[in-house]
């Protein structure tokens, strides 16, 4: 099984690495995102390119020192630097959401600094009441009418309820990626499944939901493998360094599933239809599973319990940035509720810098030969 | 080594024995108030006192025990009747009495990250060592940090009770302040509900009166401190008059507390009298707090004739409130935050304060884990070079002693009023 070329899987890779072109190609202006809150279909149906900024690990961090505290997320930081070094130059636009207190911030030292036509700031509830639904409804409303205005589109619901379907599909496909993955022995190494992620953020989404169901129709095509080896859940903020998980995978174990900002918790539940597209999306944002900035934090711990019955998780890895509050808040809280469930767990903590790697990696093998004794007693 | 490790064990230990019981604070209050007094500091004694006798009755659990944060507005609290806790009054006070070390180990071995703000991780601590008043329901604002949302919603799981979160957004609309205001009112009738009384609007409406009167004497003295030399000690504004600021609106105590230090900042400017006696720099501080351990910054300022004139936390931003639509003005006043919102806002404003206040240079005092405020300094560090104002960013921590460098601090203001001097 190992080694086996998956054709699709190459083919993500490939236009991964050539998105600027295809970006450039498309003549579309494009809006830079942060945040996995932001609402999407709202720039699709504009006719606009949602391109999620998310650097490599590695890159330029320290270019923004001068401009904001170094005791700061990582991620902020890093995207700081990039667009210093005149990295998004070809945006058009930014849509930041104000989900914490670092991504309110950024978006200040941003438009200080860095300037551009088109910056948008959008509220977002930490609550999930009718009158937060209703709110949030007319923030999206505002994000329209700014839009239109910039831009000189018009967004019909027609556009919004065709945007909603596409993102959608992406979001029921790599949900089901993940189960096909897992039901067919884990053929997609962990690192292969965050770039098919990351693409879905890039891509046009038409384009990427075609590849994406080729990818699945391969796998499903493969006989079941046996996996052996321990089996990881990840959870955390934003997974900076896809490196991390080839180390754990390196060491022995199996990443089989994560609650990540860049992970399921972007796709995990789609937008149900109910009433008009803008409270159908309300309701979704604020009734997804949730990130650790919302109130409602249990519910993201009972999407971390579901994953780890779903996927036979054997040991929780905890992988957060640096400096990321509402994670830390809930490291105590969600470590609590998986020792009552009996399951093990490790903490590690990223910087968005490429040196995390050698320091941890004796601790991923002291953990992983915990869980493989734990397998073996079982 | 290990005899003054037991010493400092043992002291600990009476002391959180001692502090959990309603009589110490009643002793703390009854003393406090006269040491105070007789050293010509009424308003601290006041201050003190009412911070006393709040926790006194919620240890003995006498009517709902309410935990409120900083940005939440209190006048609610006062014209529902119930009985306030604010725990990150508690966390400063704890350092003052040299009890944040344990308290900030206790929370740290309980998993919380030494990267969080240490007003949160010593009130957790303190917590769980027993030291806070159990809550009846816990209320915050989200508006000024992250912090606010989780520590207190934690500390909601870990007693069984509600939290609600006041959720404010960023923009300053008529959306946002009914969504605002339909909050504040729900949460009025969720907790007269939990006294088992009707909800009076007239008893609200008596709390913005109050705070009205205590803003009015608030001005007056923020006026005043205009004065050279600045008859108010940087130490104080930053400290209880802050935090009377924070949580008193809407009690009658603040009122009496804002009079009383009216008439002593009034005499002292009436006597040419200041926290420096000959007054060579004036400075302005931007963040809420300063360090509540030991600590020599102000002093030291003080010390070499700068006077930390004003802070932007005592700054008077809301409008008078309007007891007729009380829920409508709570909401004006929270989306009204100089910290909120925008950075411009902030920056605005401390431009703004460096002018009206003529001051010769800002310290910005970056509080380890405080991203809201942090994450501008650089901005608005920026903003005053352009209108020549110097600024210094002086890294601290409030509440975690460990972060806190003597002589690094000591050098780095040493280096600035040099800085100072020069261009005169």
């Amino acid at each position: 099984m190992v080694g086996t070329p998956i054709l699709a899987m190459n083919e993500i890779s490939n236009l991964l690495e050539r998105h600027q072109d295809i970006i450039a190609s498309s003549g579309k202006p494009v809006i830079g995102w942060f945040c996995s809150y932001t609402p999407l279909e709202i720039l699709l149906a504009a006719g606009l390119y949602p391109y999620r900024i998310l650097p490599e690990p590695g890159r330029n961090i320290t270019r923004a020192d001068s401009y904001i505290d170094r005791n700061f997320c990582p991620y902020v930081r890093t995207c700081l630097g990039e667009a210093l070094e005149g990295k998004y130059q070809f945006l058009s636009g930014l849509v930041v959401v104000n989900s914490c207190d670092p991504m309110r911030r950024m978006y200040d030292v941003w438009r200080y600094n860095i300037g551009g036509d088109f910056n948008y700031l959008l509220d977002l509830p930490r609550i999930n009441s009718a009158d937060a639904v209703a709110y949030y409804r007319e923030s999206l409303q505002n994000l329209i009418v700014e839009i239109e205005t910039h831009f000189k589109v018009k967004i019909t619901d027609t556009a919004l309820t065709e945007a909603v379907k596409s993102l959608n599909t992406s979001r029921s496909l790599l949900k089901e990626l993940y189960r096909i993955n897992r039901d067919k022995g884990l053929l997609l190494a962990a690192a292969d499944v965050r770039t098919v992620v990351r693409a879905s953020t890039v891509l046009p989404v038409d384009v990427f939901n075609g590849l994406l169901k080729r990818l699945i129709g391969e796998i499903g095509g493969y006989e079941v493998g046996v996996v052996e080896s321990p089996r990881i859940l990840i959870t955390g903020s934003v997974m900076d360094n896809p490196r991390i998980l080839e180390l754990i995978e390196e060491c022995g174990a199996k990443v089989v599933g994560d609650d990540l900002c860049n992970g399921t918790r972007q796709f995990w539940d789609t937008v149900e239809s109910a009433a008009d597209p803008l409270t159908d999306l309300s309701r979704h944002y604020l009734g997804r599973t949730p990130c650790p900035r919302m109130k409602d934090a249990p519910k993201r711990f009972d999407h971390v319990l579901r994953m780890i019955d779903e996927f036979r998780v054997d040991g929780v890895i905890f992988y957060t940035l640096k400096f990321c509050d509402p994670f830390l808040f809930d490291v105590p809280l969600l470590k609590e509720r998986l020792a009552e469930k009996g399951v093990p767990t490790l903490r590690l903590e990223g910087d968005y810098t490429l040196g995390t790697l050698g320091r941890v990696r004796t601790r991923i093998e002291a953990f992983i030969e915990m869980l493989r004794q734990n397998v073996r007693a079982a | 080594m290990f005899g003054q490790l037991k010493t400092a064990l043992t002291s600990h230990g009476v002391k959180a024995k001692a502090l959990k019981h309603p009589l110490a604070y009643e002793l703390m209050a009854r003393l406090g108030k006269r040491v105070y007094a007789s050293r010509g500091k009424n308003a601290q004694g006041i201050w003190l006192d009412f911070n006393s006798r709040q926790m006194k009755t919620a240890l003995e659990r006498k009517g709902l025990v309410v935990w409120g944060n900083a940005f939440f507005p209190f006048e609610l609290f006062y014209g529902l009747g119930v009985t306030p806790c604010h725990p990150e009054t508690i966390a400063a006070t704890a350092a003052i009495l040299g009890m944040h070390r344990d308290a900030i180990n206790c929370a740290e071995s309980g998993g919380y990250s030494s990267d969080i703000c240490s007003f949160y991780r010593c009130a957790i601590g303190l917590d769980m060592e027993g030291l806070l008043p159990p809550p009846d329901i816990v209320v915050s604002a989200s508006y000024l940090c992250d912090g606010a949302v989780k520590s207190f919603n934690n500390a909601s799981r870990k007693y069984g009770c509600e939290h609600y979160l006041l959720d404010v957004p960023y923009h300053h609309t008529e959306k946002s302040r009914q969504y605002v205001a339909g909050q504040l009112r729900e949460l009025a009738q969720i907790i007269a509900k939990k006294q088992g009384k009707p909800f009076s609007e007239e008893k609200l409406a008596v709390a913005l009166r109050l705070s009205n009167e205590a803003r009015e004497y608030q001005l007056k003295i923020n006026e005043l401190r205009k004065v050279s030399p600045c008859p108010l000690s940087g130490d104080d504004a930053t400290s209880y008059m802050m935090d009377m600021q924070f949580f008193g609106p809407g009690s009658e105590t603040a009122v009496t507390f804002y009079k009383a230090l009216y008439e002593e900042i009034k005499d002292r400017v009436d006597k040419g009298e200041g926290a420096v006696k000959k007054e060579r720099f004036r400075l302005l501080w931007l963040h809420y707090i300063r360090p509540y351990y030991p600590n020599e910054i102000i002093s030291y300022l003080e010390a070499n004739g700068a006077s930390v004139c004003f802070n932007e936390a005592t700054h008077v931003y809301w409008e008078p409130l309007d007891p007729e639509k009380p829920f409508q003005s709570l909401a004006d006043k929270v989306l009204s935050i100089p910290n909120g919102g925008p950075l411009e806002r902030r920056a605005e404003l401390a431009l703004k304060l460096a002018e009206e206040y003529d001051v010769d240079g800002v310290i910005h005092f970056s509080h380890w884990g405080c991203r809201q405020s942090c994450g501008g300094e650089y901005v608005i560090r920026d903003m005053m070079r352009k209108k020549d104002i110097p600024m210094l960013i002086l890294d601290g921590d409030g509440t975690d002693s460990r972060n806190y460098s003597k002589e690094q601090t000591k050098l780095r203001l040493e280096a600035f009023l040099e800085m100072l001097e020069a261009r005169r």
